[in-house]
Order: C-alpha cells, then sequence, then structure tokens
C-alpha cells in the first residue's frame, strides 16, 4: 500500500521550481496578488525568455533556451540563479543525477539566502530520487520557507509528505497534505491520500477524519475524467472499509454510487454481491455476480471471482444442481483462461501496450499487466525513453532544413562575392591611387603660381584681368591719369588682392584638408579592398565550411544517439517480457488454484449427493423390509 | 470487453486503492539487472539535450544571422486593467507576425517573463515597426491601441521590445515600445 501511495505521489504533477531569486518577479509568492507594484518585469530578454517556456509549464523548451542561451554568456546577471533553475528543469524531466552535476558546478559560498535555499531543495530533490532519504531530509531543512516562493513551499510540502510517507509516518504526511493549496487535482489526490491514511490509524478520531475526508472525495463534482475515477475511487474504498466493518447496508450506498462503465464497477459489482451475501440475501448476491458471470472477459479476476461466486450463492439457496452446474462451468472457463493466457504468452502481447497511442483504450488484462508496480516501471521507462526519442526524431527532421538553410545562405553569399569582385575589377586601388596624385601635383602646381587663376572664382578671375589691363594703361598713360585717380586705383587693387589672397588662403587650407582626407580614406580603401580580397580568395571555395561541418557532426551524433536509444529500449523490452512472464505464471498458478478448488466443490457436491442419495436408498431399504416384516 | 483511455488507467494504477491492495505489503523497486540502465538513460537524455541545444543555436544563426537579425520581444506587468487577446506585428508595411494569448502565456506574462514574438532579417537602415493589440480593457469594454517606431537596424542585432503597463493614474493600460539595444 505505501508503495502505492508513493508511486500515486509520483504521479503528481510537480509544481515548477520558481526562478526567482527576485521573488518579486513571481506574483506566486502570493497567487492572489495584483499589486502592480509586486511585478517587476526582467531586464535581461534572454532569461525572460527562459521564464516564458517554464511558467508555461514547457519546461523542456525552457531547458534547450536556458542552455542555448547560458552557452553564448547571455544570461548574466542571473547566471547562478539560471544553474539552479536548470537543475530544477532537470529534476523535472526526470534526470536527477545531470541535476546533481549541474548543482555541484555552482560555488556555494558566493549565493544568497535565497539561491541557497532554492539550490538546497532542488538537492534535496536529487538525493530523494537517488533514495537517500536522510541526505534529502537534511537538505530540505537547508531549504528555508521564508526564502522560498509558493510554488517552491509547495514542493517542499509534498518532498517532506513523501520523506513522512516513506518513514510510514501518515500523520504527518497527513498534517502536511492539507496544507498543499489548490493546484487543480492535486488537491483531490491529497485528500483522497489523506483520507486512506488516517484510515490506517487506529483511534475513532482519525478513522472518522479519514471517511470525511474520503466522503469529501465522493462528493465532488467532476469537471474531467481523472475527477470522475477518482471520485469512484473514494466510493470503493468507503464500500470496503464499511463492508469490512460488517455494515452492509452502508457500504452498498457507497458501492451503489459507482459508475456502471467505470475503472473499478467490477470491484464495485463484486463487493455488492458481498454486501448480500453478508447479510445472507444470496438471491440479490447472485443477481449482482450473475452480471460479472455472464461477462466474456474472462481473465479478468473480479470475474474470475465470479465464477466460484455464483455457484457458492447457488448453493446457499439449496440449489444444489444449479450450484454443481456453476462449479463445472467454473472449471471450463478457469481452462479456457488458461488457454488463453498461454495464447498471449505466445503472441506477446504486452507489446501491444508499446504502440498503443494513449487515446486507445486498453483491455482489463492490459490494466491488470500495468497495476503490476514492476512491470509499470519498466514501462514507463520505456515510455520516457520512447518520449525522448520522438524528440530526436523531430530534431533529425531539422537537419535537411538546416542543410537547405546553409545552401541558401551559400548562394547568397556568392551572388554578393560576384557583385563584389566586379566592383572591385571596375575600381582598383590604383586607379585611385592615380587620380589622387593627378590631383596632389595639379594642387602643388597651383600653390607655387603667386595668383592661382585656375582656383579664382570667373567673376573674380575677370575682374583680376581688368585690374592688370587697368594697370598696364596707367603704366603707359601716367600724365592722363591725375594724382588722385592713381591713388584710387592702387587702395582698389590693393583691396582687391587682399580679398583675393585671402581667398586663395581659404581655397588652399579647404583644397590641402580634403586632399588630407582623401589620402586617409584611400589608405582605409586600400585597406578594406585587401581585406575583401584576401576574404574572397580564402572563402571563395567553401565560405561555409564550418557550418557544414557543424551540422555533419550534429548528424553523426544524433544517429549514434539513435542507436543508443534502441538498444535501451530493447534491454527495456526484455526486462518487461521477464515481469511479463512472471505474471502469466502467476496468473496460470492463481487459475489453477481456482480450479482446485472447482473440483474440490465438485467432488463435495458429488459426496454429498450421493451420500443423500444413499441414505436415501437406506431409508428405502428400511421401509421395504419395515413393510415385509409388517 | 471495456476501454478505457490510457491516462486513467494510470490513475488506475497509481491510485489502486485499497479495495485490491489493502493487504498488499510494499514491494521493492525493481533491481536494474545491468545495473547501469538509469546511467545510460541519463547519458542519453543529456547528450540529447546538448544536441538539441547546439541545433537550436545552429538554426538560428542560420536563419537569422545575428548582422540582420531584429527580434521583437513583449513583456507585460501585472495586466489588471487590461487582458490581452491578441497583437500583430507589422514591420516596413507588411504583416510579419500575429499571436492569439492563452490563460497560459498571459499567467505567464504577468509573473514577469518576456514573450519572444518574432525574430526576423532586415537590411541595415531605417525600419517602422507598428504593433496593434487587442483585449479587454477597464470595464470589460473592448480595446484596440496601436504604437509604432521607427527604428535604425545597424549591424548587429537589434532587439525591440512591446511593455503593456498598467497605468494607475489614467486607470489605462499603456502600450509601448522601444529598442533594446
Amino acid at each position: 500500500m505505501k508503495v502505492l501511495m508513493l508511486l500515486m505521489f509520483c504521479c503528481f504533477p510537480m509544481p515548477i521550481l520558481a526562478a526567482q531569486k527576485d521573488a518579486s518577479i513571481d506574483p506566486a509568492v502570493n497567487p492572489n496578488n495584483t499589486s502592480i507594484s509586486s511585478v517587476k518585469t526582467i531586464e535581461n530578454l534572454h532569461w525572460g525568455e527562459v521564464l516564458f517556456y517554464a511558467f508555461k509549464d514547457e519546461k523542456y523548451q525552457a531547458l534547450i533556451h536556458l542552455e542555448a542561451r547560458a552557452k553564448q554568456n547571455n544570461l548574466q546577471p542571473h547566471q547562478q540563479q539560471a544553474q539552479i533553475f536548470a537543475a530544477a528543469l532537470l529534476l523535472d524531466l526526470g534526470l536527477p543525477s545531470v541535476a546533481e552535476k549541474r548543482i555541484q558546478q555552482i560555488p556555494p559560498l558566493l549565493l544568497s539566502n535565497a539561491l541557497h535555499s532554492q539550490l538546497a531543495l532542488a538537492m534535496a530533490r536529487v538525493f530523494f530520487a537517488h533514495q537517500d532519504y536522510s541526505a534529502a531530509k537534511s537538505w530540505l531543512n537547508q531549504a528555508k520557507d521564508s526564502e522560498l516562493n509558493f510554488s517552491d513551499r509547495q514542493i517542499k510540502g509534498l518532498l517532506q509528505a513523501k520523506l513522512y510517507f516513506n518513514k510510514a509516518q501518515y500523520y504527518q504526511a497527513a498534517e502536511l497534505l492539507t496544507k498543499i493549496h489548490d493546484k487543480g487535482n492535486l488537491r483531490h489526490y491529497a485528500e483522497y491520500n489523506n483520507g486512506l491514511t488516517l484510515l490506517y490509524f487506529n483511534d475513532k478520531k482519525s478513522h472518522i477524519e479519514g471517511k470525511q475526508l474520503l466522503q469529501k472525495v465522493a462528493d465532488l463534482e467532476p469537471d474531467d475524467q481523472e475527477q470522475y475515477a477518482l471520485k469512484d475511487q473514494a466510493k470503493l474504498a468507503l464500500g470496503l472499509e464499511a463492508l469490512k466493518r460488517g455494515e452492509a447496508f452502508e457500504a452498498r450506498e457507497h458501492l451503489l454510487g459507482i459508475r456502471q462503465q467505470g475503472l473499478v464497477s467490477n470491484d464495485a459489482i463484486l463487493a455488492l454481491g458481498w454486501s448480500f451475501s453478508e447479510a445472507k440475501f444470496y438471491e440479490k448476491a447472485l443477481g449482482y455476480w450473475d452480471i460479472l458471470f455472464k461477462q466474456d472477459d474472462i481473465l479478468d479476476p473480479r470475474i474470475q471471482e465470479s465464477w466460484l461466486a455464483v455457484p457458492y450463492a447457488h448453493q446457499q439457496l439449496g440449489d444444489l444442481q444449479g450450484a454443481m452446474d456453476g462449479y463445472l462451468d467454473a472449471r471450463s472457463k478457469q481452462q479456457q483462461a488458461q488457454k488463453l493466457l498461454q495464447q498471449k504468452l505466445q503472441q506477446q502481447d504486452w507489446r501491444e501496450l508499446l504502440v498503443q497511442s494513449p487515446k486507445e483504450g486498453t483491455s482489463s488484462f492490459q490494466q491488470q499487466l500495468m497495476a503490476n508496480p514492476n512491470f509499470y516501471n519498466w514501462w514507463q521507462r520505456w515510455q520516457d525513453i520512447h518520449h525522448w526519442q520522438q524528440r530526436l526524431d523531430r530534431l533529425a527532421q531539422s537537419i535537411p532544413t538546416l542543410n537547405m538553410m546553409l545552401e541558401n545562405n551559400k548562394v547568397q553569399y556568392l551572388e554578393k562575392l560576384k557583385k563584389v569582385e566586379i566592383f572591385l575589377q571596375e575600381n582598383s586601388p590604383q586607379d585611385f591611387q592615380q587620380k589622387y596624385q593627378d590631383l596632389n601635383n595639379l594642387f602643388q602646381q597651383q600653390k607655387v603660381l603667386e595668383i592661382a587663376d585656375k582656383i579664382l572664382p570667373e567673376q573674380q578671375s575677370k575682374l583680376w584681368h581688368k585690374i592688370l589691363e587697368t594697370k598696364s594703361f596707367i603704366d603707359n598713360h601716367p600724365d592722363d591719369v591725375n594724382q588722385d585717380q592713381k591713388q584710387k586705383f592702387k587702395l582698389l587693387q590693393g583691396i582687391f588682392k587682399w580679398k583675393i589672397q585671402r581667398q586663395q588662403q581659404e581655397n588652399l587650407w579647404l583644397s590641402d584638408n580634403s586632399l588630407m582626407h582623401l589620402k586617409i580614406q584611400l589608405d582605409q580603401f586600400n585597406q578594406t579592398t585587401q581585406q575583401v580580397n584576401k576574404t574572397v580568395i580564402n572563402t571563395q571555395n567553401n565560405p561555409y565550411q564550418i557550418q557544414q561541418l557543424e551540422i555533419e557532426k550534429l548528424h553523426n551524433q544524433l544517429l549514434q544517439l539513435s542507436q543508443k536509444i534502441q538498444t535501451l529500449k530493447s534491454a527495456l523490452e526484455e526486462q518487461m517480457e521477464k515481469e511479463y512472464l512472471g505474471i502469466i505464471d502467476e496468473k496460470i498458478l492463481a487459475l489453477t488454484q481456482l480450479g482446485k478448488q472447482a473440483d474440490l466443490a465438485i467432488a463435495r457436491l458429488t459426496f454429498s449427493s450421493v451420500n443423500t442419495n444413499s441414505k436415501d436408498f437406506k431409508k428405502s431399504e428400511m421401509k421395504i423390509s419395515e413393510g415385509e416384516n409388517e | 470487453m471495456k476501454f478505457y483511455p490510457f491516462s486513467l488507467v494510470l490513475i488506475f494504477c497509481c491510485v489502486f486503492s485499497w479495495g485490491t491492495a489493502l493487504s498488499a505489503e510494499p514491494k521493492s523497486a525493481p533491481s536494474d539487472p545491468r545495473g547501469n540502465l538509469t546511467q545510460q538513460s541519463d547519458e542519453i537524455k543529456e547528450q540529447l539535450i546538448q544536441l538539441n541545444r547546439d541545433l537550436f543555436l545552429l538554426e538560428e544563426d542560420l536563419l537569422q544571422p545575428a548582422s540582420t537579425r531584429v527580434a521583437v520581444y513583449l513583456s507585460m506587468d501585472d495586466g489588471s486593467l487590461f487582458d490581452l487577446e491578441s497583437i500583430k506585428l507589422k514591420i516596413d508595411n507588411k504583416f510579419v507576425s500575429s499571436f492569439l494569448y492563452t490563460d497560459k502565456d498571459l499567467q505567464s506574462l504577468k509573473r514577469g517573463a518576456i514573450q519572444p514574438l518574432f525574430q526576423g532579417n532586415f537590411a541595415s537602415g531605417e525600419h517602422e515597426v507598428v504593433v496593434f493589440v487587442t483585449g479587454v480593457g477597464p470595464h470589460q469594454r473592448a480595446y484596440k491601441k496601436a504604437v509604432n517606431l521607427k527604428f535604425n537596424k545597424e549591424q548587429g542585432e537589434k532587439a525591440l521590445k512591446i511593455q503593456l503597463v498598467d497605468d494607475v493614474t489614467s486607470q489605462q493600460p499603456q502600450l509601448s515600445i522601444k529598442t533594446w539595444n
């Protein structure tokens, strides 16, 4: 029972270890919190992106994003927090050993109190998975409630409860479970488990509390199939408990509420029969057991039980012939069932469980296989690795796409390369160098001219020539010009010379500067051209060689992994087959026992019938002799 | 013969009640006969995670090289004034992305996460992004809002961040977009 309960716990969806040192980023600290100031957005986009998937419960996606961004060193300043978070995600994905390795890489001394508590919680989960319960407990004690957020406290509570279960401390476990907040069906599971746990205790108070909790689950207004199933389970538990106390009427009240097409409906029918049988209402008991007796699923143990129960009821009702027929029928059905088991053994029909999609149904025999903890364990591990294989298959599908993208990029690159080559041919650096040299020479020539005509604007140049003409006229005809005019001309010539000089200097300075810039740019251009040339020469044959090699490497890794998974699956199948053989053996043995019981009952009935007949014979003989005497 | 969904069968196995198992003694977990099946399984999974990570990075590099990559992210605060329903993104007059929000997405955003909304390739130069959001605003009224931003794409990755913030003073949600780097 303890194992079954622990198994149930393992089915609990573990709320994610919240990614927060900054408790403020997570309103889950108080789920009802709607105050605006409580939520701070994260400043690191990549960290925020990881959390987006994690909070959506897409743990695998979150882990891949986290690993990728960590490899790119893009998670600062959340590096340590990310490491702990990665460990929690790995734990959620069922990889405690890998999580442990990850945690060991974190320097513990540098952690804040909050991060240390998160780390301690993760370590507790690691040790619990390794079944080192004392270490798990010790780590769990280091995870301080005050430093953990709401969902982390939930995980801590669940883990603590599991540890109590493990030590058979059901009362403490039950107490802790009541503190678990509403998380979908988790609360109903907790109540169901609580109820069962409390029924274990001998004291009346716990017993009543346990029944109340089970009744609460039984009274659920179900929203989904899972809740319907849980409700039926609770009713069955209550019914059987009442039956155990000899309260047949109360038991019936619980059992009659179970759905007819549910998972435990056959259990309920069988128990209903026993409840009437307890009260010696064999006819009614027969009515229920007959329902099972007539069902075709001859490998269902509840139906097999009815094979003996029906003739038993007949016997109790004094219908000895009916009882005899029933036992004979049971014998024949038992032989059929054994044959069927042999067939199943040959057909290896357990393999159907490997390929069935979750939406398809399972036979009751398959349900029985799954109810075997060992078989279920191997099956679960097989399914787990199969799930990972599907992930690998999806990755394999991305390889052709990557190759295509690479090819596309390559084509685009080559097109651009061609354009660059043409440009380089049309614009060789030597041409530019020559042009610069010519320009420089021209400039140097202009610099040495007294008044460089070429650098004067056209209008000013015309004016200058006019001044020169006037000067030559004054020089040639000095008497035609008076002193005042000569003075004015000199002044005009001076102003103009000064203007031209200034203009010339400005122009010279500008040209000098421009040429200097041109020289720098030309040098840069030369350098770039040389680099481009080098790159063109280096990469012309295979510009995407590194990426090509990377794809090939990853593809090879993918193939190797695929092979490893196949090998592992075969090993797990081997184990399942072994368990399957054991289960079939047990079932054959149980059927043999059933056959023996039927045989014994047949023998007893025959004996009593012979006995009755001989008594009747003796009685009739006595009567005859008495008559003769008379 | 009855058929049940697989998940229910699992519940049945896990929660198998004491009706049939009351007296069942705890059985030890099956031993690992080869001693290393668990280890093998862990190694495979770890390698697969690494492989997935490397392929993810390679794919990102090939699809959106850093030199041309433009990424748009969305974040929101408490969101008590606005129930985001959908978002549409237009860059240079072309719709490039749209998203319909589920409860899970919204819960995740409200807890402080950042949604990677879009990644694409754009040449260097000036571009314009327009964001349209729809949802239910204050007083349960249908709410539509748009905001735009002109940004200059230079060498290297460009990240833009859309923010939805509750403005307590005006009791209205505020939509904004800004460049991240």
